[in-house]
């Protein structure tokens, strides 16, 4: 009884103290996504992403449309992260970016259950890109390759006879395909950002 | 029945008092949306061109005369294309297409056909489920929406066809483009993924382009068996309603008047 005091002022002097530390880190740590800025801004993404994609998720599956930026499968590309050894991490890993502020809030999704965690392997060849996206990419390499290509230019011979000598990996080209498209994602989105939020807010 | 009971005064002002109801429902109606007219508009439009429709009705027509018996090669591309592997568990993995061998007791003649979701106009698995998760796409496409499925299997009971499985153990490694997993159920898709991939949206583009087969008639046609027809069920000059005119083509169990999309030449 009489131990019963000094007891709970090391456990309040304790709380306290754990407190402090909670609040210097505040808040949990998450990866960043590839590129310069998410398919909305990234406030409203904090605040709505699980409204969108579950938006989306009935879009494509009832109604068949898949050329929407608030793809899942988008998600996963731009925020996975990868591993020392260039291999994807699991999104919903420990501390990976679905579950960064998910273990920090205690929300639980299943969505990774049924869903790849992972983009599919580069050698796929079938990436599922809108035929519109898949026209435009095309174009973008043939304009590239024509610049590359324009005569005397020494510093662009000088890169082709490299890449004649090591040709480009195809990581390489994956990510080079996947900036642009990213760009024509980014662009399509804020072509129409008004309306498309108008569907998605209804 | 019905005359009877509207000839009858008290049933006529019923009648009278529910249109006044309606009435009042509608003015309300009107009233609330007033604000929001625009923008409702304005998506209307959108809608229209967006999305599937029921301009085309997409099926298969499997020519069982060109089908070979102990191949199947429909069902290893059905399965790469889905990332289905086996479990180690044969009786309970997941099976979307089966190659079934028919044999006439009396004549001896043998067929051999792949059995797969028929695709149904009237489907009894869309019939029995309660939540609504077994759907019928507007362009025919039978499917599972696996996000409220509650794997409850009464499709499964109701499918006369048995095309339909349930997933029992937990997967792993599974395809970008074929999320799937424990406690659900799934059948052929018909390959949604790459219907909705090759511009079927905006729906009037999709007659000029040649939409993506099927994973099962490609393997089959790179297997030079060509057993296996896409197409638009709806298009009376393509070339799958023109291969079902001239072969007489046969439903699956006609008698339970289902309108298959999936059609058996030569049954
Ligand atoms: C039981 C399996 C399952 C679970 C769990 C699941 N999905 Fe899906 N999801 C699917 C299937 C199957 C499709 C349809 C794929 C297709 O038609 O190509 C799909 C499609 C989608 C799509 C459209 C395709 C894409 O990549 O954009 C979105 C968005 C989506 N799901 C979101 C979610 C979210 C968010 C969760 C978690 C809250 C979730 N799903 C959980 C099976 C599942
Ligand atoms: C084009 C690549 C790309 C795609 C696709 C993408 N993101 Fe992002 N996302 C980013 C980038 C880059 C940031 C960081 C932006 C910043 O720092 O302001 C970000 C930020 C976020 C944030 C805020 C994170 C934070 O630090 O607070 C959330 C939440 C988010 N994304 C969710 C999603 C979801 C959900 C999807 C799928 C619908 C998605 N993102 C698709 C690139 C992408
Ligand atoms: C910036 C922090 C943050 C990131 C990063 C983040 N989420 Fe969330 N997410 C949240 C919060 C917070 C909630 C809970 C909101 C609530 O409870 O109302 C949530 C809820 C969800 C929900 C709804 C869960 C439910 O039970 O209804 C889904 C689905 C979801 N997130 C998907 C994702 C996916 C997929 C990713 C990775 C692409 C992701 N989130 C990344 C913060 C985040």
């Amino acid at each position: 009884m009489r131990f019963r005091l000094p007891h709970v002022m090391l456990l309040l002097i304790g709380l306290l103290l754990m407190n402090t530390v909670a609040a210097d880190n505040s808040g949990p740590i998450i990866p960043k996504g590839k590129g310069e800025q998410c398919v909305a801004d990234t406030d409203f993404m904090r605040r709505n992403h699980m409204d969108l994609i579950v938006h989306q998720r009935d879009e494509t599956v009832i109604r068949g449309i898949r050329d929407e930026p608030f793809s899942l499968a988008e998600c996963v590309d731009c925020h996975v992260q990868t591993d020392a050894n260039a291999k994807p991490i699991r999104i919903d890993a420990e501390g990976q970016f679905c579950s960064s502020c998910h273990t920090y809030v205690a929300a639980k999704i299943d969505c990774f259950g049924c869903h790849a965690a992972v983009p599919d392997p580069i050698d796929d060849k079938k990436l599922g890109f809108a035929p519109a996206a898949n026209e435009a990419i095309e174009a973008y390499l043939a304009r590239n390759l024509a610049e590359n290509n324009s005569v005397g230019d020494r510093s662009s011979v000088e890169s082709n006879r490299l890449a004649a000598k090591n040709p480009p990996d195809l990581a390489q080209t994956h990510d080079a395909l996947r900036t642009f498209r990213q760009k024509h994602v980014q662009a399509a989105h804020s072509a129409r950002t008004p309306l498309h939020r108008e569907s998605v807010l209804r | 029945m019905k005359s009877t009971a509207s000839n009858s005064p008290s049933n006529a002002s019923a009648a009278a008092r529910r249109r006044f109801l309606q009435g009042l429902g509608t003015i309300g109606a009107a009233l609330v949306a007033g604000s929001a007219v625009l923008p409702a508009n304005a998506q209307a439009t959108v809608k229209e061109i967006k999305g599937v429709t029921g301009k085309h009705r997409w099926g298969l027509l499997i020519d069982t005369t060109k089908c070979a018996t102990g191949c199947d090669a429909c069902v290893r591309g059905c399965n790469a294309e889905h990332g289905i592997n086996s479990t180690g568990n044969p009786d309970t993995d997941a099976q979307w297409i089966r190659k079934i061998e028919l044999k006439d007791n009396l004549t001896g003649q043998l067929s051999s056909l792949p059995m797969m979701c028929q695709h149904c106009e009237s489907a009894p698995c869309v019939d029995v489920c309660p939540t609504g998760a077994s759907f019928k796409r507007a362009d025919g496409v039978v499917l599972v929406n696996k996000h409220t499925c509650i794997g409850c299997r009464y499709c499964m009971m109701a499918c006369p066809y048995k095309a339909r499985s349930f997933i029992h153990e937990p997967i792993t490694d599974q395809l970008t483009r074929a999320p799937r997993g424990k406690g659900t159920v799934e059948s052929c898709t018909l390959c949604v993924h790459r219907i909705d991939a090759s511009g079927s949206q905006p729906a009037e583009k999709s007659a000029e382009k040649t939409v993506q087969q099927p994973a099962c008639a490609v393997s089959c046609k790179e297997d030079a068996h060509n057993a296996i027809t896409f197409g638009d069920l709806n298009d009376p000059d393509s070339e799958i309603v023109q291969a079902i005119e001239r072969s007489q083509a046969q439903q699956v169990r006609a008698d339970l008047n289902l309108n298959t999309g999936v059609r058996y030449t030569r049954l």
